[in-house]
């Protein structure tokens, strides 16, 4: 489709790494120090890429970025326990996709990874108020979704 | 789809739309002309829902398992909703399109809807498309038509498509429109050694030059072609229009084509075309002679027309 060849506004990249952050934050039972650390580098880099609008990295920059992290959680894995290795894989696929986006069709996948990355975060959480922040994230990231559809600038609804 | 017999099924399948849906001058998009199926996107989508249930499920938390039922229920609302935005789509063909060899043609269309977004539009297995993100009301719009050698083509059955608002499923039609395509001979000057005929137009291009700056207040009946609009914007309240010039206007000149064929009968039809329009500039009396077929002298944009569109026959 021809919408999917538009570009991606440097707005909804922002709200994407926001969400991210915020997944980070409700993750927290499964990370630890070094982990968290490792990731809230990565979101900052994501940050500043933004904020001075530098060109996407490509698909090998990706690889050669990440492969150290994901080799040293899968170091972590005993530690870490299963459930914990995959929430820390799927958030870090979803940064890494994110340093990647320049086209709607590029944060497709990304927007699917964050659904579920979303909906896990209530295996932690069940609290009434973070519930609600789950949900509200979950609306924003169907915002996300809506955005990549819609014309340019078009509000939901 | 590539896959073995997709061509044949292609085929049986807009064999069956000529027999269930023939050309129309206009038509609205209705339950018969609307197809809908998910997308990749869609599919992607029903896999995390049934993730989520068996996350929910596994692990008993009901507020994963809200979010599937949520999410599923957003799924199914898409469904109407994408459907809805092609709903009564109203679609007309506004004229021919007319375009000359080389040159990429537009076939004026004029679209209705209440509300349809992100709607892709080309034609029935071209690659060439082009997406109008707004259409509220009546809008006129030009669709882009492919490079096509000279002659008068059937337009082809159109694909419209959107996957508004939230890319889950593909909602998509293929109406057919009746219109025709009309690709004139490309103009092009003559030389010396052209195949070419016509009563003395290097008489009728000096003509031209000399008499084309004469000038004279407008009078009802004038052509607005020839109406200058410069002089217009700056005294609106004289409008002045070019002088025909009388030589030309009383003189009969006679454009023949010669049997030939090949690139021989491309170049002389182009030199027609060319001196066609010149002819029409200048506001002369002409007529075209083809091997077997006469169009008797005339003027105007129609008479233009006709005779252009025998070129294109030729």
């Amino acid at each position: 489709m021809l919408a999917q060849e538009l570009q991606l506004s440097r707005a909804w990249r922002g709200v994407a790494a926001l969400l991210q952050a915020t997944i980070l934050l409700l993750y927290q039972p499964a990370f630890n120090a070094l982990t968290s650390g490792l990731f809230v580098l990565l979101l900052l880099w994501l940050a500043i890429r933004l904020w001075q609008q530098t060109k996407p990295l490509s698909a090998r920059q990706i690889n050669w970025l990440l492969a150290p992290v994901l080799l040293l959680l899968l170091l972590q894995t005993r530690s870490l326990g299963a459930l914990n290795l995959m929430f820390h894989v799927l958030l870090l696929a979803a940064i890494g996709r994110s340093f990647s986006l320049q086209l709607r069709r590029d944060a497709i996948q990304l927007v699917w990874v964050q659904y579920f990355a979303i909906s896990c975060a209530f295996i932690f959480h069940q609290q009434i108020l973070l519930a609600g922040l789950i949900f509200g994230l979950l609306g924003a990231n169907l915002y996300l979704q809506f955005q990549l559809f819609a014309p340019n600038g078009q509000p939901l609804g | 789809m590539n896959w073995p017999g997709s061509l044949a099924l292609r085929r049986y399948f807009l064999r069956y739309l000529d027999r269930k849906q023939p050309p129309l001058p206009a038509l609205t998009l209705t339950q018969q002309r609307i197809y809908i199926l998910p997308s990749r996107l869609g599919l992607w989508f029903a896999v995390l829902v049934v993730l989520l249930y068996l996350l929910g499920t596994n692990y008993q938390n009901n507020l994963i398992l809200l979010c599937s039922f949520m999410l599923l229920s957003l799924l199914l609302l898409t469904m109407l909703q994408a459907f809805y935005n092609l709903y009564r789509l109203r679609l007309a063909v506004l004229a021919d399109a007319q375009t000359y060899a080389g040159s990429p043609g537009a076939l004026p269309l004029k679209l209705q809807s209440r509300d349809c977004r992100m709607l892709q539009l080309g034609l029935y297995g071209q690659k060439l498309q082009q997406l109008l993100p707004n259409l509220q009301g009546e809008q006129q719009f030009n669709l882009q038509l492919p490079l096509l050698p000279r002659g008068c083509y059937s337009l082809p059955r159109l694909k419209l498509s959107s996957q508004f608002p939230f890319g889950l499923f593909n909602c998509w039609s293929y109406p057919a429109l009746s219109a025709q395509l009309w690709v004139y001979p490309a103009p092009m000057p003559p030389n010396d050694s052209a195949p070419l005929s016509a009563a003395d137009p290097g008489q009728q291009r000096a003509t031209a030059q000399t008499d084309a700056d004469q000038l004279k207040p407008y009078e009802a009946g004038d052509l607005p072609s020839r109406i200058l609009w410069k002089k217009l914007a700056t005294h609106p309240e004289q409008p002045v229009v070019r002088q025909i010039p009388l030589a030309a206007a009383r003189s009969e000149q006679w454009v023949q084509v010669p049997a030939l064929t090949g690139p021989a009968l491309e170049q002389a039809l182009s030199m027609a075309c060319y001196q066609l329009q010149q002819l029409e500039t200048t506001g002369s009396q002409y007529g075209l002679m083809l091997p077997g077929k006469t169009l008797a002298l005339g003027r105007g944009q129609r008479h233009l027309t006709s005779c252009l569109q025998e070129l294109a026959l030729c």
